[in-house]
């Protein structure tokens, strides 16, 4: 009975364990999709700079490896499939940044779109910046409950 | 202008274009056609119209304020941005070498265009393959491979850039292989030179000047082709490639050589040498109709 105990005990435990591992990859992955749509969003504002890519070819020259980070598996992806791919790994606030942007880009001339990008990494940056800040209190703060619960758990099924 | 429907022409338009306009309008035009349509003059707030055989037909619709905007940033593919220096200069180049003149208010900062706000028409040139005998053209720029150019003119529509992409294709075909190299500032005159036989590269978006430069300096060009010439900066360019013995074939605007001549950059153009030959170009029942002049002609027509 005991060792039936001792097993169930360690079961809570670990998937505590798992929970809290699965919490602290969520939390850390916000962050680096965050910091992913930053870079892709400056290298749009270089392609609009430089060279007036339109929106149709602007993702054909970027980094695969930030867009798997968004989670877009289409050979030629569009900005709407980066962001359909990333939302639900987005904050609130950095979603609804993204919306307003990516519902005016391409409306507009040159000068305005740089500064429409320039606000829109602004405010993204400044959430990024919040995130990181917090980001060790919502770690502790995940890892510490699941395992709590976890614990509290065994000692009362116990 | 003639009621569309009662006359009731059928006209076919690029498929490409259809899809952008907005559906009440293409199906209006599908409806009645059966001809090709030339240009498609749409206004905001007014009756848009369609050209067919140099006359304008009512299609009985009237485009809202929203509806052309929303056309507009269809025929930029989504981007406006890629192509605000272009509508800064009055038009955009659609795929196929379909040309768009937008009309509307311009802003500006320092004399100097930097956008074109509320968009109240656009008029869509649309381009015919037409079968072109380009060769007595080829034939006279052989005759002055050394002696100077050959400048085109005609009234707007006519046909120059259609010759121009004839006798670019035909004189860096296989046949001939004169290394070429077409300025297409416009978009418009390299679209159908694609043959992977010719000889010849096309400088796309470059401001004349620039492209004729490049032209001559890094490509090498044996003849250089432009469309629509006049400003002196244009004049200044072809001036430098003709010193370094490169001909040019070129078009501009002008019902008649006494008008072409009477524009100060095409005059001086004149007075220094660059041209060998003039085309006036007119458009008949069996296709076009050539007129050849040399200097001493273009130096009675000057006086």
């Amino acid at each position: 009975m005991t060792l039936v105990r001792l097993l169930g005990g360690g079961m809570i435990l670990c998937s505590g364990a798992i929970a809290a591992y699965a919490s602290v990859r969520r939390e850390r992955g916000r962050l680096s999709v965050l910091e992913a749509w930053i870079s892709l969003l400056s290298y749009i504002r270089g392609q609009i700079d430089l060279y007036m890519t339109p929106l149709s070819e602007i993702l054909a020259g970027a980094d695969p490896a930030l867009l798997a980070i968004l989670g877009t598996l289409s050979p030629s992806p569009t900005l709407e499939d980066c962001f359909a791919a990333s939302a639900d790994r987005l904050d609130a606030e950095s979603r609804r940044i993204l919306i307003g942007y990516l519902a005016d880009l391409g409306s507009a001339y040159r000068e305005t779109e740089l500064k429409r990008c320039d606000a829109c990494l602004a405010a993204l940056s400044s959430q990024r910046k919040k995130m990181a800040d917090e980001l060790p209190a919502r770690l502790r703060l995940a890892v510490g409950l699941r395992l709590c619960f976890s614990l509290g758990a065994t000692i009362v099924l116990w | 202008m003639q009621s569309f429907c009662s006359s009731r022409p059928r006209l076919t338009l690029p498929s490409g274009l259809l899809e952008l306009l907005p559906s009440r309008l293409s199906s209006a035009i599908e409806v009645c056609g059966a001809a090709k349509a030339e240009e498609l003059r749409l206004h905001s707030g007014r009756i848009s119209t369609v050209t067919y055989q140099s006359r304008s037909y009512s299609t009985g619709i009237i485009l809202s304020d929203a509806e052309l905007r929303e056309l507009l940033q269809k025929m930029c593919g989504g981007s406006l941005y890629a192509y605000g220096e272009s509508i800064n200069q009055g038009y955009l180049t659609l795929e196929g070498g379909i040309r768009v003149g937008v009309c509307g208010t311009a802003a500006l900062k320092d004399g100097r265009i930097i956008g074109v706000g509320s968009v109240t028409g656009l008029t869509v040139r649309i381009p015919h393959a037409v079968s072109v005998n380009a060769t007595p053209v080829t034939d006279c720029l052989l005759r002055m491979r050394r002696l100077g150019g050959v400048l085109l003119y005609a009234p707007p529509g006519v046909g120059k850039t259609t010759l121009l992409r004839a006798v670019a294709a035909e004189i860096s075909s296989l046949a001939y292989a004169w290394r070429t190299v077409v300025v297409d500032t416009r978009r418009e005159l390299g679209c159908t030179l694609t043959d992977p036989t010719l000889t010849l590269d096309v400088l796309v978006g470059y401001p004349r000047r620039t492209g004729i430069e490049i032209a001559v300096r890094s490509l090498g060009a044996e003849l250089v082709i432009c469309d629509e010439i006049g400003s002196p900066e244009d004049a200044q360019a072809i001036l430098s490639a003709a010193n370094c013995g490169v001909p040019l074939l070129a078009s501009a605007h002008a019902a008649s050589l006494t008008e072409l001549l009477r524009r100060p950059a095409l005059c001086e153009l004149h007075r220094t040498g660059v041209f060998g030959a003039y085309v006036g170009l007119e458009r008949g029942s069996g296709g076009f109709r050539y007129h050849f002049s040399d200097r001493r002609q273009a130096d009675a027509a000057l006086l």
